[in-house]
């Protein structure tokens, strides 16, 4: 039986359509059978991120009221081996379909892969309530400002009153240069609110608006600064105690995320 | 009617009586097999069965799925109104089978020692006054409202809001809102080991943080002195 991952964050825009599609492509890269959902209905991106929006006949709203089956909806990377995604709507909102609809479909989809990562849209909405449904465990992505973090432990305090496991964190759109001349928050401040174990941190990149633009997951982008970090997630998240690497200018804040990753008992 | 159950109307409400009390069960079973109302006000008496917040949610809903409205609920002698749609995570004091009053703070029955509020509301705080312990840390969003003193083990983070009658003690940063002697009294206090908040309130006073203020890492304490709000070293 496969995992169920929310990918969440309260806060639109910091990062969870890309941190869904990077994950799950950087899983299936290293041999995993991923599943990724859009519960954005109405608003879905991860098809576009993806650059799968030309292949979907099918939808979550079908497959929700039976219009077709599962299989047909999930549509499949031709770049990476077990790798599927299934598109939400765009034509609905998020009314048309319901926690338990979720949840069911969700379960099923982790019969057949090793991890579901599903894709929950910005608020703590009917959207939100639903992709939350679906899962076990979560991931909380913020971006290193006050209003992102504001939300997200809005978030991790909505997610805690549930019976799913701690999220975990993931920092995205870290600017190291901005972080040492004190004009962006650093992982200290980030973590005594937020107090949850840290998963990763990504650094800004520019590589990330090309990716999305056309269609192609930074892990798939060797010069990616990005896309190298998220590979490094992605293992991490496998369980392996992975460590920095040296591309990285040691300062400071990497050093204190680095032993925090590094000594993380993941 | 069900078993065990007495009405009574008194007034414009209808009270019903679980006797002989029994537990959560038992009342849920009584209430469940009501005979179907007209939306008639319900002043419901549990007896000494305390009631945690979520459990105040299902009554709710139970009698309004039996056509009666749920207006206030009485427990061992004292009137709480009910919760309504909002939900606090987690049964808040239900080891102690408290919940916590989701209405303004009324004021304390009888006159007792201390500074009277403005406008005459408000009669200080009594000596023995409950205390509400919650862990934290409280996130943003979360929000407790009780009728007594509120301690909270760990930091309280922004956009998270403690509302208490009594004192505000918080063991850990205080980043969020604080709200001490909600019921007019000016000799309620708030402390934290680290008091940085957006905003503080004692009774009908406010301070605001200073702009650029984190906070020192000391304990302080925010009590009212000549009229205002005062920060002072613990």
């Amino acid at each position: 039986m496969g995992e169920v991952w929310v990918i969440t964050s309260g806060k639109g825009g910091v990062g969870k359509t890309t941190a869904t599609a990077n994950l799950g492509t950087g899983l299936a890269l290293l041999g995993k059978r991923v599943a990724l959902v859009d519960a954005d209905i109405g608003l879905r991106n991860l098809d576009v991120v993806m650059g799968l929006e030309n292949r979907i006949v099918y939808d979550l709203v079908d497959v929700a009221e039976g219009y077709c089956r599962l299989r047909q909806a999930l549509v499949k990377d031709k770049r990476v081996e077990g790798l599927y995604l299934l598109p939400a709507a765009q034509t609905k909102d998020k009314t048309a379909v319901s926690p338990e609809q979720m949840r069911s479909l969700c379960q099923e989809l982790a019969r057949e892969f090793d991890y579901v990562l599903v894709d929950s849209p910005a608020g703590i909405e009917q959207g939100f309530r639903n992709a939350v449904a679906a899962a076990e465990k979560a991931i909380i992505v913020t971006t290193p400002e006050v209003a992102a973090v504001r939300d997200a432990d809005r978030v991790i305090g909505i997610l805690e009153a549930t019976e799913m496991a701690p999220p975990l964190l993931l920092i995205n759109r870290v600017r190291g240069d901005m972080v040492r001349r004190g004009d962006m928050m650093n992982l200290d401040d980030m973590v005594e609110v937020l107090a949850i174990e840290v998963l990763g941190a990504i650094p800004e990149d520019e590589q990330i608006i090309v990716s999305t633009n056309r269609g192609e997951p930074a892990v798939l982008v060797p010069h990616s600064r990005a896309g190298h970090a998220f590979r490094l997630v992605c293992r991490r998240l496998l369980g392996e105690n992975v460590s920095l690497p040296n591309v990285w200018e040691p300062d400071g804040w990497l050093l204190k995320l680095r032993r925090l990753i590094g000594a993380g008992s993941r | 009617m069900g078993e065990g159950l007495a009405l009574l109307q008194v007034g414009s409400h209808l009270v019903m009586r679980v006797s002989p009390p029994g537990g959560w069960e038992s009342l849920v079973a009584t209430l469940r097999d009501l005979v179907e109302g007209r939306g008639e006000e319900v002043v419901l008496d549990t007896g000494p069965l305390a009631l945690t917040v979520h459990q105040l949610v299902e009554l709710e809903r139970i009698l309004s799925s039996r056509g009666y409205r749920l207006v206030r609920v009485v427990h061992g002698g004292e009137e709480r109104p009910p919760f309504p749609r909002r939900r606090l995570p987690g049964p808040v004091g239900a080891e102690t089978g408290q919940g916590v009053s989701e209405g303004e703070p009324r004021p304390a029955p009888r006159a007792g020692p201390g500074e009277t509020g403005p406008r005459g509301r408000g009669r200080g705080r009594e000596a023995g006054e409950r205390t509400l312990v919650r862990r934290g840390p409280l996130r943003s969003g979360q929000v407790i409202r009780y009728r007594g003193n509120v301690v909270i083990l760990g930091d309280v983070n922004p956009g998270a809001q403690v509302v208490a009658t009594g004192d505000v003690i918080v063991l850990g940063a205080l980043r969020g809102l604080a709200h001490a002697g909600a019921d007019g009294s000016r000799s309620a206090v708030v402390a934290a080991l680290r008091l940085c908040p957006t905003q503080l309130r004692i009774a009908d006073l406010i301070r605001r943080a200073p702009e650029g203020d984190r906070g020192r890492l000391q304990p302080e304490l925010a009590r009212v002195r000549d009229g205002e709000i005062v920060v002072e070293g613990l």
